[in-house]
């Protein structure tokens, strides 16, 4: 059932999550101010953790999007984002 | 296209399933200032906007919308999960269980299906942009009565980041009324339409 402690798992998704909206937020941002050297700073620097972060998660616990090639499908193994309190049928 | 990410934008792990609280939230699925309108409205809107970087701004946050549907979606399946049939019955959440069960489908917190009727793509530059305006303040003042109706802490973390989100969106579209103002007043912008006049 539920377990309100944060598994290494969960941990290292929402250091994806934040590394993920910070580029997404400059991104937007770029989007109407262009020319701003900071923003595009910001962006690549972001860009580059959230790669790293996100290719950490993916080695450990699975894919986030689908992968380039795969040895077998794992694509529809479970919990999907919302299912919070099952391992995935 | 599109292609999906098998996270959610930002986390949403309740412990305390709470039927009435669906059925308040379930407004941001379907409801007048809902994610799934927001999203339609910017990712049809941005097809006839003849300035690149307000369709990049409408394109971005149109995608980002459906994000916040898949969250509030979250919301509403965590709320609803393991419920009575006693609960569902005290909660007032019946009149919903009735049709859908616990299943997720968008309506405004009336009951009201979610209708495109409920938003605008006019093909004006400057109407849909001030459109878009409003919607970003209606969404945020609906998230701001759901937190005057709602105490739980996991719920209210999710909601927090969905209005912030809200307010950003509208300081990127006031960035794309300047942009798009800027370009009409090369010419006199109150005597043409640039989405459809040459």
């Amino acid at each position: 059932m539920f377990n309100n402690r944060e598994s290494a798992k969960e941990r290292l998704l929402r250091t994806v999550d934040a590394y993920a909206f910070m580029a997404y937020e400059t991104l937007l941002y770029l989007d109407a101010y262009p020319d701003s050297k900071e923003a595009l700073e910001c962006y690549n620097k972001y860009k580059r953790l959230e790669n790293r972060a996100r290719k950490e998660y993916e080695s450990r616990y699975g894919w986030l999007t689908a992968p380039e090639e795969a040895a077998s499908w794992e694509w529809t193994n479970g919990p999907w984002p919302w299912q919070i309190d099952k391992e995935g049928k | 296209m599109f292609q999906y990410e098998k996270r959610l934008q930002y986390p949403v792990k309740i412990k305390t399933p709470n039927p009435k609280y669906a059925s308040i939230i379930v407004s941001q699925l379907g409801g007048p200032d809902g994610e799934i309108g927001a999203s339609l409205r910017y990712l049809t809107q941005r097809i006839a906007m003849p300035y690149d970087k307000v369709v990049g701004i409408l394109t971005d946050v149109g995608v980002e919308e459906l994000a916040h549907f898949e969250m509030i979606s979250a919301i509403l399946y965590q709320l609803t999960r393991n419920l009575s049939y006693d609960e569902i019955k005290k909660s007032g959440f019946d009149t919903y269980f009735v049709d859908h069960t616990t299943g997720i489908y968008p309506v405004a917190a009336s009951g009201y299906p979610y209708s495109a009727s409920q938003f605008q793509s006019k093909g004006d530059v400057l109407a849909d942009l001030n459109e878009d305006l409003a919607a970003e303040q209606k969404a945020r003042v609906t998230y701001d009565n759901i937190l005057r109706l709602v105490d739980d802490p996991d719920v209210c973390d999710a909601i927090k980041f969905l209005r912030a989100r809200e307010v950003v969106h509208y300081q990127r579209f006031c960035d794309a009324l300047g942009i798009a103002q800027e370009k009409m007043n090369e010419k006199n912008f109150y005597g043409y339409n640039p989405a459809f006049d040459k």
